[in-house]
């Protein structure tokens, strides 16, 4: 009897701290704009404070321990923000040693020290114009220095970090998958996309969101989605059966559909790739997308306008305006 | 006809750029077919300029609407360098002045 006592405390005990974690977890949804980044709070889709930032932001990736999130600004600077205090802790610039080197790509290694950069470099010497090969590097996220590097393809726009090999998958022309396991950086294989009239558009993505990252296609006049699986590197392609125009593309928490958007916010069912429902943004065209971790809510980025949708029904639910444009979206969990 | 053939230094300073340019090689390597870097950064890996231009469902003229939703993302990236000032070379601090450019498009100069 005792222990029954014991084991139903247990069990209330659990329960009450599972409900105190829940109750504090923050869905957060973050902004990146001119000046400074922008945060909404998905619980109540209320502004919190802005986070200031020197530049114009253009990519984003939380440390794997979610204690930071490190922006890239004017190409050229990678702002370290510490998500308990919501400001800029650290600021680095890849602008030095006479070279100006423009960042088109960012992925954080798991080890969360460094990450992976794809960058342009140019330079003038004697009023000549030098330019530097497409590289991707590992650099030192404290100090900028640049570890190892290596020579990739022109085009690179985005890059993806493959956790189970260890790998960078720089998407530009093709993909070619970078391996980073060993001590030299090397391109193992190479993913064809130009040579087969893959036309994509590598500088909307949105990194990992459940497990996989999304980059929508076209051939000729027929839209497809490209899947990287960001655990194993799986590649796929959905070939869709109806139309559409669209900067970027995300799955649905449950991976059952995916959302796509520009002028219009389509929904795809991924079971029979068709689009199933699609409306106009009424506040125009739109860069980015995200979702609401319980699905329920789609939130779309245009100008200075973020559009949440009641996903279910497309209808919007809310306009918040912004004191900035923005150029992209990110959800995380706290 | 060929253009250039007709093209003749008539003044000092046409025949001075004349000369200071014979027997040059290039040395830009950027933009040019057969150097290192063939295309320029667009925003597309087939067409360029990319997607903004291309005629879709609900805007079948291309370009974002409003055009000004589009503005400062190409003004960061040079995408379109010719309309919009580039912040990756001449205006390095454009979000200083315009960081949304439907309130702030006066004020840049």
């Amino acid at each position: 009897m005792k222990n029954k006592m014991f084991i139903m405390l247990g069990i209330v005990a659990i329960s009450l701290l599972a409900g105190i974690v829940q109750s504090q977890a923050k869905e957060l949804i973050f902004n990146l704009g001119y000046g400074k980044v922008q945060v909404i709070d998905v619980a109540t889709d209320e502004l919190l404070p802005d986070i200031e930032i020197k530049g114009w932001g253009r990519e984003m990736d939380f440390s794997a321990d979610k204690k930071f999130l490190y922006v890239t600004a004017s190409r050229h600077m990678i702002h370290k923000i510490d998500l308990q205090q919501m400001k800029v802790v650290n600021t680095i610039d890849m602008h030095y040693g006479g070279w100006q080197r423009l960042v088109f790509g960012m992925a954080l290694a798991e080890d969360g020290k460094t990450a992976y950069i794809h960058f342009f470099s140019r330079k003038t010497d004697k009023g000549e114009a030098v330019v530097g090969p497409p590289t991707v590097a590992q650099i030192d996220l404290e100090s900028g220095k640049i570890l190892r590097s290596i020579e990739v393809p022109m085009g690179v726009a985005s890059l993806q970090y493959i956790k189970n090999t260890k790998s960078i998958y720089a998407v530009g022309l093709d993909i070619y998958k970078i391996d980073t396991a060993s001590q030299d950086m090397k391109i193992t294989d190479t993913y064809a996309m130009f040579d087969r009239k893959i036309n994509i558009l590598p500088l909307f993505t949105y990194g990992d969101t459940g497990g996989a990252t999304l980059l929508p296609f076209w051939i000729g006049e027929t839209a497809g989605l490209l899947s990287i699986n960001t655990n194993t590197g799986q590649i796929s392609e959905s070939m869709l059966k109806n139309p559409m125009m669209v900067y970027g593309a995300i799955y649905s928490p449950d991976m059952k559909k995916a959302y796509a958007n520009m002028d219009e916010l389509y929904v795809i069912d991924l079971a029979t790739k068709t689009i199933t429902n699609t409306i106009v943004v009424p506040s125009g065209t739109t860069f980015s997308i995200s979702t609401s971790a319980d699905g329920k809510k789609i939130y779309t980025q245009g100008g200075a306008t973020i559009s949440i949708f009641d996903a279910g029904t497309l209808k919007v639910v809310k306009e918040l305006k912004m004191s900035t444009d923005g150029m992209l979206l990110r959800r995380i969990t706290l | 006809m060929d253009k250039k053939k007709r093209i003749e230094a008539l003044n000092e300073k046409a025949r001075a750029i004349e000369a200071l340019t014979h027997g040059e090689d290039r040395s830009v390597a950027a933009l040019d077919e057969g150097g290192l870097l063939k295309m320029p950064v667009g925003c597309t890996t087939i067409y360029d300029t990319g997607w903004e231009t291309n005629p879709r469902a609900s805007n079948p003229v291309g370009m974002c609407q409003p055009m000004s939703h589009d503005y400062l993302g190409c003004a960061g990236d040079c995408w379109w360098p010719a309309q919009n000032p580039d912040g990756l070379t001449n205006y390095l601090d454009l979000e200083l002045t315009c960081s949304s450019i439907i309130r702030d498009w006066r004020d840049i100069k």
